[in-house]
């Protein structure tokens, strides 16, 4: 298709500068990420290095590559849960005056930083076992302080929209089949509107019908100016919603 | 405004400094530092002699520490010095503004008295005296705790483990503490169990907007309940930050080892 | 009198260090004071307490009432009235208006007390808090701070069981607004008479050696509820004996059919009565029958 062999770019391995955008929510510069793994012999393995990247308002940024590229370890840095070895992730958002630097802040003001503006939408639900669907899906959008009413006008509609049966609701999703629950993990991503998004593979396996309400989602998360930075192997998927796609390759870790 | 420095970051409730405590034996805790905040669960994890527990009763009094410094920011916004306050000031804390958990609910329970003499114990201590405002409190809070307040006059020990450490928790949070110490409340508990009492400690914090310490060695639980967590080991802590952060990308070697030791969570 | 005893049994240091111990006590209304007990001639639970503080207060003119539920008449309290005949010889009475120094066993006698009467108590147990709290070391620090929530516990559960407060004897009071005391077993009735009374009250516990006291004229309230207020018992029939209505009032079951009557438990007050009717009204005698 055309729209994505224009929204692909070349790897961004080389020192490829972050595209000065006037708006960038996301930006990550330079940065490096290695784990060492102590129990087996300290051994390093470098997974990103020097890696640049912009995200905008309104803009969504897909990264492809194989396994071990490291497409996850970007979302995850952004989100704080892994730790930056060098170089600098800055998010703007909202009221901020100024950027939000991840690797200076106290891990208090990343959580409730993460509260207020990054939803983290996986495949996997991973919530307390035994608490209501319904409740499940609000719970985002009470913590950012939205009004309970509010919240769970958009958790139903989230939930019908995705096709989760009224029945359901009152379930705790542990119950559930796997689609099931990934669907009610999606809700569960977009019911706060947060202006940030990072997406793990939140559509792998499902069937099209929930494919396309998930695209409908991210579209209306971009037309309402959020970010959003994804890793996609569906093909289709990515031609709908990318506007840009960035190819990321394994580093070469000695053995 | 938010602005950058200050989301998520009002001055914390407590804030230990050098905190010192020795056995007498080089075991304790050395050097320790620490921040807990309103509304948040703290855990703290490693393994048993870690030292978890010495910190657990030296942040909530239990131990004296021979060195250090212990801040409590009081619901009024004006710090206390834990270490200087007389034993009457101490306890009162204790039994209003500062909540205890135990691991064995037989230690934080009066097991010969009924299970709404136990709630409503800390009402009568802050000078209830109304029979039937101490009644349907009390009721209140078993039913938030879900214990069935027809139950109100059965003994404790008639109760479940479970049931009993949830009627532990309505006895501490009755009079609205601000800060509650809990020793792995979910140990010894059948999973199912577990995972009620981890959701309604969950509800509770946020809810109430509590601080909540929680020692435990179970890194499940902690990945469920806490949004900070600290890793100690030998008394000292070797590593803190997010709960998820540690337990995804562990810095230190033994943090490392303990995740990787740790099942599926 | 018995010679070869020092006067009222005791040797005079012993005696003295009992007084030391009453001043304390006194000095700190309600306040228990630990003493060193001696033993004496007959076991624990028989009043060794009340008998040392007698010991300790009993000069030679003093007139000494001894009752034992209200009764002159028991073992109990013939025999330590006999005793202190035999150690100090002194003089005996069964008249509450006469007596100086009263040793009771769980009564107050129903005559009025007046000022410089002293009332000894016997104390089986003294600490109230041990029923909820069992361990010393932590109810000795609730009575330093002041920490009497768990004293309305006791209560709450009277209240969930029973409907009311079902505590008849042994009713917790606060002593001058500080300390909680227990009264010793006497029926909630009398804690009425402990509340600003012109006589001093002594407390004695022989088994764990501890005295407290209440003195004159100071505030003794009942621990209760706003909604479940202090109430002392109440009898539906009066004394078979002397018609008395608001006396303490013993419950004596009279045939296999559960007929009862009610006699008073002073003795002496009791007796008062029928004199006084007898002389008021020499023809009428009183009813021997079921006043219900």
């Amino acid at each position: 298709m055309s729209l994505c062999e224009l929204a692909t770019s070349s790897p961004v391995r080389d020192k490829q500068t972050a595209r000065c955008h006037q708006s960038a929510m996301v930006e990550l510069q330079d940065v490096s990420k290695a784990f060492v793994l102590h129990q087996q012999g300290k051994r390093q393995l470098s997974v990103l290095e020097n890696f640049s990247l912009s995200v905008a308002a309104g803009e969504c940024v897909i990264l492809r590559g194989v396994s071990g590229a490291g497409k996850s370890t970007v979302l995850r840095l952004v989100y704080g849960n892994y730790l930056l070895d060098s170089g600098e992730i800055r998010l703007h958002m909202g009221h901020h005056p100024g950027p939000f630097r991840l690797a200076a802040a106290h891990p208090r003001q990343i959580a409730a930083f993460r509260r207020r503006y990054i939803a983290y939408v996986s495949q996997f639900l991973r919530v307390v076992p035994r608490l209501p669907t319904l409740q499940v899906v609000m719970e985002p959008a009470l913590r950012c302080g939205i009004e309970l009413a509010e919240a769970q006008d958009r958790a139903e509609q989230l939930l019908d929209r995705l096709g989760i049966g009224r029945t359901l609701w009152g379930l705790p999703p542990a119950t559930f089949s796997g689609g099931e629950k990934q669907r009610v993990n999606i809700a569960r991503g977009f019911v706060a509107q947060h202006p940030l998004l990072l997406l793990d593979e939140p559509t792998a396996s499902l069937d099209s019908r929930n494919k396309g309400v998930v695209i409908g989602l991210m579209r209306e998360a971009k037309r309402q100016g959020a970010a959003l930075l994804g890793v996609f192997h569906d093909e289709e998927v990515i031609c709908q919603i990318a506007d840009h796609v960035v190819e990321m390759e394994p580093m070469q870790n000695d053995e | 405004m938010i602005s950058d420095t200050s989301i998520g970051m009002e001055p914390p409730i407590l804030s230990a400094r050098k905190l010192r405590y020795d056995y007498g034996n080089g075991k304790g805790i050395a050097n320790l530092d620490l921040e807990v905040f309103s509304a948040e669960v703290l855990a703290v994890v490693g393994e048993s002699g870690s030292g978890k527990t010495t910190l657990l009763k030296c942040l909530s009094t239990h131990l004296t520490p021979q060195s250090g410094s212990l801040s409590y920011r009081s619901g009024k916004g004006e710090p206390l010095d834990i270490l200087q306050l007389s034993t009457a000031a101490k306890r009162e804390l204790l039994r209003t503004d500062w909540g205890f958990v135990h691991q064995h609910p037989h230690l934080g329970l009066r097991m010969r008295v009924s299970a709404g003499a136990n709630v409503g114990e800390r009402l009568m201590a802050n000078a209830w005296r109304h029979y039937g405002d101490i009644r349907s409190e009390t009721g209140r809070w078993l039913d938030m705790v879900e214990v069935d307040p027809s139950r109100i006059d059965e003994a404790p020990s008639l109760f479940s483990g479970g049931m009993q450490q949830r009627l532990q928790i309505a006895r501490n949070l009755v009079t609205r503490p601000r800060l509650v110490f809990m020793d792995e409340p979910t140990g010894g508990l059948d999973v199912s169990v577990q995972a009620k009492l981890l959701d309604l400690l969950r509800r509770l914090v946020f809810d109430l907007d509590l601080a909540l310490v929680l020692v435990t060695h179970d890194l499940a639980v902690a990945r469920m309940l806490a949004d900070r967590m600290i890793v100690m080991r030998e008394g000292e802590i070797i590593e803190s930050g997010l709960t998820d952060q540690i337990l995804d990308d562990p810095q230190h070697p033994y943090s490392q080892l303990l995740v990787a030791s740790m099942l599926a969570a | 009198m018995e010679t070869g005893y020092n006067f009222a049994y005791l040797d005079e240091q012993s005696k003295r260090m009992i007084r030391r111990c009453l001043l304390k006590a006194v000095a700190i209304p309600g306040y228990q004071v630990p003493f060193g007990g001696r033993e004496m001639p007959m076991p624990y639970g028989w009043g060794t307490g009340g008998m040392q503080v007698t010991a300790a207060l009993i000069g030679k003119e003093d007139y000494l009432k001894v009752i034992d539920q209200g009764a002159d008449d028991t073992t109990n309290a013939v025999s330590i009235r006999a005793f202190f005949e035999n150690v100090a010889g002194v003089k005996t009475t069964t008249r509450t208006t006469e007596a100086t120094l009263i040793q009771t066993r769980h009564r107050i006698p129903e005559i009025p007390v007046k000022a410089g009467q002293i009332l000894v108590f016997q104390v089986p147990i003294p600490e109230p808090l041990r029923f909820i709290e069992p361990r010393e070391t932590e109810t000795r620090t609730m009575h330093a701070l002041s920490e009497y929530g768990i004293m309305h516990v006791k209560l709450y559960e009277d209240i969930a069981r029973y409907g009311h407060v079902a505590t008849t004897y042994a009713y917790p009071v606060k002593v001058n607004g500080r300390y909680v005391m227990d009264p010793s077993p006497i029926p909630k009735f009398d804690n009425p008479k402990l509340h600003q009374s012109p006589a001093l009250m002594v407390f004695g516990a022989g088994r764990e050696k501890r005295l407290y006291a209440i003195p004159p004229y100071t505030d003794v309230e009942s621990l209760d509820f706003e909604d479940f207020p202090f109430e002392p018992q109440r009898w539906e029939g009066c004394c078979a004996l002397c018609g008395a209505t608001g006396s303490f009032l013993d419950e004596i079951i009279i045939d296999d059919r559960g007929r009862r009557r009610y006699q008073c438990s002073d003795t002496d007050y009791c007796l008062q009565q029928q004199n006084r009717e007898t002389s008021e009204k020499v023809e009428h005698t009183p009813s021997q029958g079921d006043p219900g």
